[in-house]
């Protein structure tokens, strides 16, 4: 059996917001698929765990807090990649937070606060590895946006804007970068059970009850899915597998395709 | 390494259109991840050449003879892979075809020919195989549609409204088959150097080459694609690494924003 077509040895990934959730899985599943680790994220003990789990694959591993949002902290996590690594084949974009607030009770901080986020943190994190790509000859950029960013998600507007916009971020980059040899590909994960979910599912539970159950009735396959289940799509989208695939948003939201109601 | 989730080791599988192109690359890559594969097409020798390029692999395969337009042959194509594996875990309905033909000139008979042959041809593959998943509870359909099914296609347009069909026939069908475990996804590939392709592109370039220049500058990566890069696609389809994907058509295209525009005007 060969599956040589999704192997990674030896490739360099950064992952942001790699210390738990859907980037962990992410970074711990390019391990299992071969590849090195940067583990960015905001500096808590979870990072290092995470890159404990990459050294026990029998992988490399760095962390380096990271706040994504801001040009010297996204400067400083190339940096000490190239240094470690002399590289940067994959860059996965990650990192992001949401918050629950209807557009016309939402501060301009807040607003500002959910782009910085979510799709500055991207530009920043794509520049920056792009500009490294290119004078490698290559590479492969994948960002995480949401299927918040492709239909609506009342309630959350402005992080389903900066979603949206990731994803478009996504199209015009793929051509920009075409040239050079890397392709730009994002991910749009539904209801993924990850830490930050299940806290919110708890707490708006305490205030509807039977909340959980009609989340999950609005998906066809009747479930959550859990962050190991975008670890596929994230190799996929990072190997040779998907060579002739770029610009595109691939969803893995098991058939979803309303979010709130 | 670990690439277990790709893995299709013992997995019994039904690739449609498997005698070249497209079909027969993904039935090669299905059978390189451990699949065991029927593969079916109107030309026999096609098939069988495909079916021995499988067992070569070191799986089993199965050549049969289909044309996919057909209720009987495709009941045939179906049971006689129930008598050889007693299953079926992916059915890929990858048989279609295609041609070109300004709409002011289409003809009743040819509009019908072609939703029999690329859009009856999926719901006849989706529908057979589908009974028995139903009944195994378990299963993986992946649709091979076209980017011109998102993109208008000036001079295809009976062609692009029947890869439509099978896109939004995916996305329908997934919702409709969740809760049984069966998966529905499509394929949406854009410029694939197949043989019907390359002839298209090599007619273009002699007759209009300013179009055949325009068609590369809307690919981003500024190439065709190659058969053999489709493989990836559907072994991740087809496998656990996409358990929680159902309804999707995954684009590879290469970054194309657009087909061709005024090729309806000129004479071809």
């Amino acid at each position: 059996m060969s599956l040589s077509l999704f192997d990674l040895s030896d490739r360099v990934a950064i992952v942001t917001g790699g210390s738990r959730g859907i980037g962990r899985a992410i970074a711990l599943g390019f391990a299992d698929a071969g590849a090195h680790l940067v583990i960015a994220a905001r500096g808590t003990p979870d990072m290092e765990g995470a890159a404990a789990e990459v050294r026990a694959r029998g992988r490399r591993a760095l962390s380096v807090p990271t706040d994504v949002r801001r040009k010297a902290g996204v400067d400083n996590l190339v940096k000490r990649t190239l240094e470690e690594f002399g590289r940067i084949d994959i860059l996965v974009n990650n990192a992001g937070t949401y918050v629950w607030s209807p557009a016309v009770e939402m501060s301009e901080r807040a607003w500002d606060g959910m782009f910085s986020s979510n799709m500055k943190s991207v530009f920043l994190g794509s520049r920056a590895a792009a500009r490294v790509m290119m004078k490698q000859g290559g590479g492969t950029i994948i960002n995480i946006s949401s299927m918040a960013g492709l239909v609506p998600d009342p309630g959350r507007t402005a992080y389903s804007a900066a979603k949206a916009g990731v994803i478009n971020f996504t199209r015009n980059l793929a051509i920009e970068l075409a040239p050079h040899n890397i392709r730009v590909n994002a991910i749009a994960p539904g209801l993924i059970l990850t830490p930050g979910i299940k806290q919110e599912v708890k707490e708006t539970r305490k205030k509807r009850p039977g909340f959980r159950t009609s989340v999950v009735g609005r998906v066809p396959m009747g479930r959550v899915g859990m962050p190991e289940e975008l670890v596929g799509a994230a190799i996929y989208l990072a190997s040779a597998a998907s060579a002739y695939v770029t610009g595109t948003t691939l969803e893995v939201a098991g058939g979803l395709t309303i979010l709130a109601d | 390494m670990g690439l277990e989730l790709f893995d299709l080791s013992d997995r019994i599988a039904v690739v449609t259109g498997a005698g070249r192109g497209i079909g027969k690359s993904i039935a090669l890559g299905l059978a390189e991840a451990g699949a065991h594969v029927v593969v079916a097409a109107r030309t026999v020798s096609q098939i069988e050449e495909t079916a021995e390029e499988i067992t070569r692999l070191g799986r089993k395969s199965l050549a049969i003879p289909t044309d996919m337009q057909y209720a009987e042959p495709v009941e045939n194509l179906i049971s006689a892979t129930m008598k050889e594996f007693k299953r079926i875990d992916i059915m890929v309905n990858n048989a279609g075809g295609n041609f070109y033909r300004p709409f002011a000139d289409m003809t009743e008979r040819a509009w019908d020919a072609l939703m029999r042959e690329d859009l009856k041809s999926v719901f006849l593959g989706t529908s057979t195989a589908g009974k028995l998943m139903l009944e195994q509870k378990q299963g993986s359909i992946i649709n091979v549609a076209s980017a011109a099914g998102f993109i208008p296609f000036p001079g295809m347009v009976h062609y692009a409204t029947a890869k439509a069909a099978v896109i939004h026939f995916t996305r329908s069908l997934a919702h409709e088959w969740a809760p049984f475990n069966i998966r529905v996804n499509g394929i949406a590939p854009g410029f694939i150097e197949t043989p019907g392709v390359t002839d298209f592109v090599n007619a273009l370039k002699d007759t209009r080459p300013e179009m055949a220049d325009e068609f590369m500058s809307n690919i981003a990566m500024k190439r065709m694609g190659r058969p053999d890069e489709i493989k990836g696609l559907a072994i991740f389809l087809a496998s656990d690494a996409s358990s929680y994907i159902t309804g999707v058509t995954v684009e590879i295209t290469g970054g194309m924003t657009k087909f061709l525009s005024g090729l309806g005007d000129g004479d071809s």
